[in-house]
């Protein structure tokens, strides 16, 4: 349902046990001091790359930054599929 | 001295009607959500913030959403499943689904075992009824 996406959104506390698990380093930058870290991310139902940029970044314009990103798993950027699994610069 | 009795009999039944009532209805909200172990509720209605309805879907007319007491929530039509976590705070009913980052929460405008109606933070209402 739709309807369940369109809630008042507040970022989740990540709990010190998932965190690993959440982040991911960027391939090629080190990992130090947690700069330059992307977060994965699936896709869920009723998701587009602008809902994702604005729930990240706070604006739906920055979907480019994410399909860049995700060249290599997102022929269109209109298609994407929920279970894909992506990388949130 | 029957006219008396049968009086007393009626006032007796109303009462004992009452209290059985007024039992079944002393659930706390997550029971009311949840039920005693699980609770799945259907959309019956949507309407947007300016208070229209929008048509369901026919994927959305499939979908269900099923509510355990344990706080874990899934949602789906079947094809497609989403589960997470769900958890009451007042009148705010709050989401977690599996893999995002954000909870989603709604405003509980209506609660009691047989409707649930939520606002989004659009203004858009849902009103549910139990599967």
């Amino acid at each position: 349902m739709d309807f369940f996406r369109k809630g008042k959104e507040q970022p989740i506390e990540q709990r010190p046990a998932a965190k690993p698990a959440e982040s991911v380093h960027r391939p090629g930058q080190p990992g130090a001091s947690g700069a330059g870290t992307a977060r994965d991310y699936t896709i869920q139902p009723g998701d587009s790359l602008s809902k994702i940029a604005k729930r990240y970044y706070g604006n739906a314009g920055e979907w480019q930054k994410i399909y860049q990103a995700n060249k290599d798993k997102i022929k269109d950027p209109n298609m994407i599929f929920p279970g894909q699994k992506i990388i949130i610069p | 001295m029957m006219h008396i009795w049968n009086n007393k009999l009626i006032v007796i039944t109303a009462i004992m009607c009452l209290v059985a009532c007024s039992r079944s209805e002393n659930l706390t909200a997550e029971e009311k959500i949840a039920g005693k172990d699980e609770k799945t509720w259907k959309a019956k209605r949507e309407t947007d913030a300016t208070g229209d309805v929008d048509r369901l879907s026919r994927d959305e007319k499939r979908e269900s959403i099923t509510f355990w007491r344990n706080g874990n929530v899934k949602m789906g039509n079947g094809d497609q499943v989403m589960s997470g976590q769900w958890s009451l705070e007042g009148n705010n009913l709050r989401l977690q689904f599996t893999g995002s980052d954000v909870s989603e929460n709604f405003t509980v405008l209506k609660l009691d075992k047989d409707q649930l109606r939520l606002r989004a933070g659009d203004g858009s209402e849902l009103v549910m009824k139990p599967k």
